[in-house]
């Protein structure tokens, strides 16, 4: 019976979204395939884009560009990105929107070696500190200025090997990533200090799904229908971590990642955290509006960010 | 146990702690051997294991060195500009035609700024040598790991492995040098020249030996990744950390710090492929900073000293059974003896004397039959068993002797049983007699005692009547005198009564003589009266007169013949009564006469009786006394009947005890009758 349904709903869905012109959507998500993304890939693996009658084409940012020029060229009808990246897009005078943001907190901290005597966060003032060099800059930027520390920043490109090597004292890392890839590396967890941003009233949300404004205006069904299936995407592979593993291990494999197991568990296990963020499941996507503004304090306070966005203009609720 | 074992025989006992202590020491001895020759085996199989990682670090060593030579001369050449750009262009793509190994050649310079990059990256295309430019703005080289790190740290370094999907398209370490230029005499860093090498290379080059049966060589990175492994879908994804977090193993990742540390050494582990316990020995490959290790299944490992042991094993098990047979002979050939003395006693203690004297006697005959081996002659050896035999012999003969006695003494004993039993049922009749007449005495005496009481109160009486009749006889003699004169007045009186009788008699004689006179008139009158009465008719009315007169006058007549008839009865009568009188009045005269003679015999047996009884009196106080006396003592009778009676019961319980005395004696001397039987059967 629900098949049939779903067969006659996708039917009706082709038959609409054809008279509109096309149920194409290209999807870039802004870094490389990991545990991250799994409902996206877990969506279009488990044929539930195609059930919302959508045509997914999933692809990922390469190292050497980013997720917003990618968008901004019109290579991607879709893009997740980071929150306070699409800000600095917007404020650059871009025309993209946010029509789901499904990170509801943060997952960014900065680890120190403790043998180099870094146990607070006050510890960190001098030390080589790595931080990205491309993107995601500005809310430790923020985090150092509102803790009054003037770390020597590294830029960094992707890897935490100049950490490992000793290169650097600490360095800015994503929890739910770099965190676990030190650790898998042979650094035990109480050799290291570890300073998450939420613990320090820096909870600024991260992941969120964004299109132009213009092809959000023109396809806003399907922007609806993306973001719903995405969720239900994330949802189910949250519930069926091994079968979301094995699809992990695919992506991974095919954009030459190095897959770790153990380390991809932990991150779909960190991110159902960050994205559910003791929400209800209905509450899926929305923007939190205290947070948007909050971020938007931080990052003007830091001087990154000139003039308040309102939300109207960032936000287009799809729910 | 204890009582397990104390239920077993000697023999049993004997062996078994004799074979388990061998036995012990044996596998004690085995495990210490085994052990031992596991650790033999192992120091020279540790020294065997660390050669062939020597040999693969060494392999590794030797390939990379030469690599390391050609990035540094390039640097040394840049940092003494020896060369022109071209020259320089030259020599590296002449040194990467002599580097088969070497996959590419980077000479990076420091960027002067954001948009000043220069990165000319010689490469193998086919046969000849390809330059590239890597400094495009998008690539950034400054900020990848093999520019960034050696620059930072101001060392060459090899780098962790990557894949690069740029030029090669597979996984790639490389190698960097930094180079320094002077300015104003100051060292300012200048660039990163690198090597890079395909890492298949070098997985190849250390893979292709083999260790033991199914030992196997991995070798991982500075920070943990496998680099080589014979599971494929490990290398490059994994760390030994992230292997050890899901095979949920900590030993692994306390292996990787010991490796990633850079040290050299082996340890025991369980290979979580296998799940076999292994042993894993690894070695730093100095260069790369590497681990390499190989893994080595511990029974593969361990085989010679498995194979020592078994050697042990077979030799031991031998010995093991060599010791049981001689400690089963041996304690056969002190045990027999043992076991079959040990069933004489037995045969001794079931009261089976014949089979136990045949028994002693076959083991006499073995003896001399077998000689000193079996049991040792003579009477004062030390020999224990001979001891014991030389006992056992004897307490034969002496139970014999004693079986002997016992048996006499038993038929004197029940004979003596049958007499106590005849003894005893002749006593036992006698105490039922005793019984019976016991009880008809004291019921007897008792009512004699009641007789007796009863008597004396009778005696009693009797004596007080006879008191009381003492005083009547003597008030009686008195009476009697008094009725003797009585009598005497009576009689005269009665002789009086007589004679006035005879008076009246006459007179009452005289009377009717004049009654038959009244009779006469009276008749007369009567026929006058009738006359009268006939002529008064005649005279008629005139007459009446007259003949009421006539009338009266015979009624008058009549009664007058009437009154006389009845003074006539009258007369008669008393004549009679004074006849009668007369004739009791002489009777009565006989009769006092008669009593008085009677009263007078009478009083002259009175007399005498009072006399007898004035003597008899004080006799019949003595009598009552006696008779008194005569009931206490049937009262005493009786209570001695009483306690004669309970002493008879008394008799009759000790009679019974007898009897059960008698019986258990009849049953023991029935038993002893048995036993003797036999002892003799």
């Amino acid at each position: 019976m629900q098949i049939l349904f779903y067969f006659i709903l996708s039917f009706i869905l082709s038959v609409s979204t054809l008279a509109q012109g096309s149920n194409k959507i290209r999807f870039v998500t802004h870094w490389l395939p990991q545990a991250q993304f799994a409902g996206y890939y877990y969506a279009f693996e488990k044929g539930i884009y195609r059930k919302y009658g959508l045509d997914v084409q999933i692809t990922h940012t390469p190292l050497n560009t980013t997720a917003q020029e990618i968008l901004i060229k019109g290579d991607a009808d879709i893009a997740s990105m980071f929150f306070t990246t699409a800000l600095e897009v917007v404020a650059k005078g871009n025309k993209i929107v946010n029509f789901s943001q499904i990170s509801q907190k943060s997952g960014m901290a900065v680890v120190g070696r403790k043998e180099l005597g870094i146990n607070t966060v006050k510890d960190l003032d001098g030390k080589r500190t790595g931080i990205w060099e491309s993107g995601f800059r500005e809310i430790p930027l923020a985090f150092f200025e509102k803790n009054g520390i003037k770390p020597e920043l590294v830029p960094i490109r992707s890897t935490v090997n100049m950490f490992l090597q000793k290169a650097i004292d600490a360095m800015v890392v994503m929890y739910y990533n770099e965190y676990n890839t030190i650790t898998n590396a042979g650094i035990n967890n109480s050799e290291i200090s570890l300073f998450l941003f939420s613990d320090y009233n820096m909870d600024i949300i991260e992941d969120g799904l964004y299109s132009t404004t213009e092809f959000y205006d023109k396809n806003k069904d399907l922007c609806v229908k993306f973001a719903k299936a995405t969720f239900e995407g994330y949802s189910e592979a949250f519930k069926n971590q091994e079968e979301t593993l094995d699809i992990l291990r695919n992506y991974m494999l095919r954009a030459k990642v190095p897959f770790n197991k153990a380390h991809q568990r932990w991150m779909l296990n960190a991110i159902s955290n960050i994205f559910y963020a003791g929400q209800n499941e209905s509450d899926f996507g929305s923007m939190p509006v205290s947070k948007f503004f909050y971020g938007q304090d931080v990052l003007i306070s830091a001087g990154i960010l000139k003039k308040k966005i309102e939300l109207k203009d960032f936000y287009r609720e799809s729910r | 146990m204890i009582i397990f074992f104390e239920q077993k025989s000697i023999k049993f006992r004997l062996a078994f702690y004799l074979i388990s202590l061998t036995t012990l020491i044996l596998i004690a001895t085995y495990f210490l051997t085994s052990l031992a020759s596991r650790y033999v085996v192992l120091e020279s199989v540790e020294e065997n294991a660390f050669n062939l990682t020597n040999n693969q670090v060494n392999k590794l060593e030797q390939f990379l060195n030469p690599i390391e030579r050609v990035p540094e001369v390039i640097a040394k050449l840049i940092e003494e500009d020896a060369t022109t750009p071209e020259g320089l262009e030259r020599t590296v793509s002449s040194l990467l035609m002599s580097y088969p190994d070497i996959y590419g050649v980077c000479i990076a310079y420091e960027p002067e700024s954001d948009s000043q990059r220069s990165a000319p990256y010689f490469y193998r295309s086919n046969e000849f040598i390809e330059i590239a430019d890597l400094g495009s703005d998008s690539y950034k080289y400054e900020f990848w790991d093999w520019f960034q790190i050696p620059r930072t740290l101001g060392k060459n370094i090899w780098s962790e492995p990557y894949f690069d999907d740029g030029g090669g398209n597979q996984n790639m370490i490389t190698y960097s040098v930094p180079f320094y230029k002077y300015v104003n005499n100051k060292k300012v860093f200048a660039g990163i020249v690198t090597a890079d090498v395909t890492l298949s290379v070098l997985q190849y080059l250390i893979s292709e030996t083999k260790f033991f049966e199914s030992g196997y060589l991995f070798s991982i990175t500075q920070f943990g990744t496998f680099v080589n492994h014979k599971y494929e879908e490990l290398l490059l994804n994994e760390t030994i950390f992230t292997l050890a977090e899901e095979i949920e193993m900590n030993e692994w990742r306390t292996l990787g710090r010991e490796m990633i540390e850079g040290k050299t050494g082996y340890t025991s582990i369980i290979d979580p492929f296998t799940k076999n316990n292994a042993y894993v020995f690894y070695e730093n490959v100095p260069s790369t900073h590497w681990s390499l290790a190989i893994i080595i299944p511990e029974d593969e490992l361990l085989s010679q000293a498995t194979v020592v042991s078994n050697y042990i094993l077979i030799i031991e098990i031998a010995a093991l059974i060599a010791i049981i047979v001689i400690v089963l002979f041996t304690s056969s050939n002190i045990a027999e003896p043992i076991t079959k003395l040990s069933k004489i006693a037995n045969l001794f203690s079931l009261g089976k004397v014949d089979e136990a004297m045949s028994s002693m006697a076959e083991l006499e005959n073995l003896r001399n039959k077998i000689g000193r081996n079996y049991i040792r002659s003579g009477e004062n050896s030390t020999d224990e068993i001979t001891t014991l035999y030389n006992s056992i012999k004897n307490m034969t003969l002496n139970l014999f002797n004693m079986t002997v006695r016992i048996q006499t003494s038993s038929e004197d004993l029940i004979t003596t049983s049958d007499k106590l039993d005849k003894s005893i049922n002749s006593l036992s009749e006698a105490v039922s007699i005793q019984n019976t007449s016991t009880s008809e005495v004291t019921a007897t005496t008792k009512e004699i005692a009641g007789t007796v009481d009863k008597l004396a109160v009778t005696i009693k009486k009797v004596t007080q009547n006879l008191a009381e009749s003492q005083e009547t006889v003597d008030s009686g003699k008195a009476g009697i005198n008094e009725i003797i004169h009585s009598l005497n007045s009576i009689a005269d009186n009665g002789k009086s009564i007589s004679g006035q009788l005879n008076v009246i008699n006459r007179k009452a004689n005289n009377i009717t003589k004049i009654i038959n006179t009244i009779t006469n008139i009276a008749d007369r009158t009567n026929l006058i009266s009738v006359n009268a009465a006939i002529e008064a008719e005649k005279a008629g009315v005139y007459a009446s007169g007259f003949t009421v007169l006539a009338k009266e006058i015979r009624i008058l007549s009549e009664s007058t013949f009437e009154a006389l008839a009845d003074i006539e009865g009258l007369i008669d009568e008393m004549k009679s009564s004074v006849e009668t009188g007369v004739e009791g009045v002489k009777i009565f005269n006989e009769m006092m006469n008669s009593t008085f003679a009677n009263v007078n015999l009478l009083l002259l047996n009175l007399n005498r009786l009072i006399v007898y009884n004035q003597n008899i009196l004080p006799e019949f106080d003595k009598v009552n006394e006696s008779m008194q006396q005569q009931a206490e003592s049937a009262k005493q009778i009786s209570g001695a009947m009483v306690y004669l009676q309970s002493v008879s019961q008394n008799t009759g319980s000790a009679l019974d005890t007898l009897i059960e005395i008698h019986d258990k004696l009849t049953s023991s001397v029935d038993e002893l009758k048995n036993e003797i039987s036999k002892l003799y059967s």
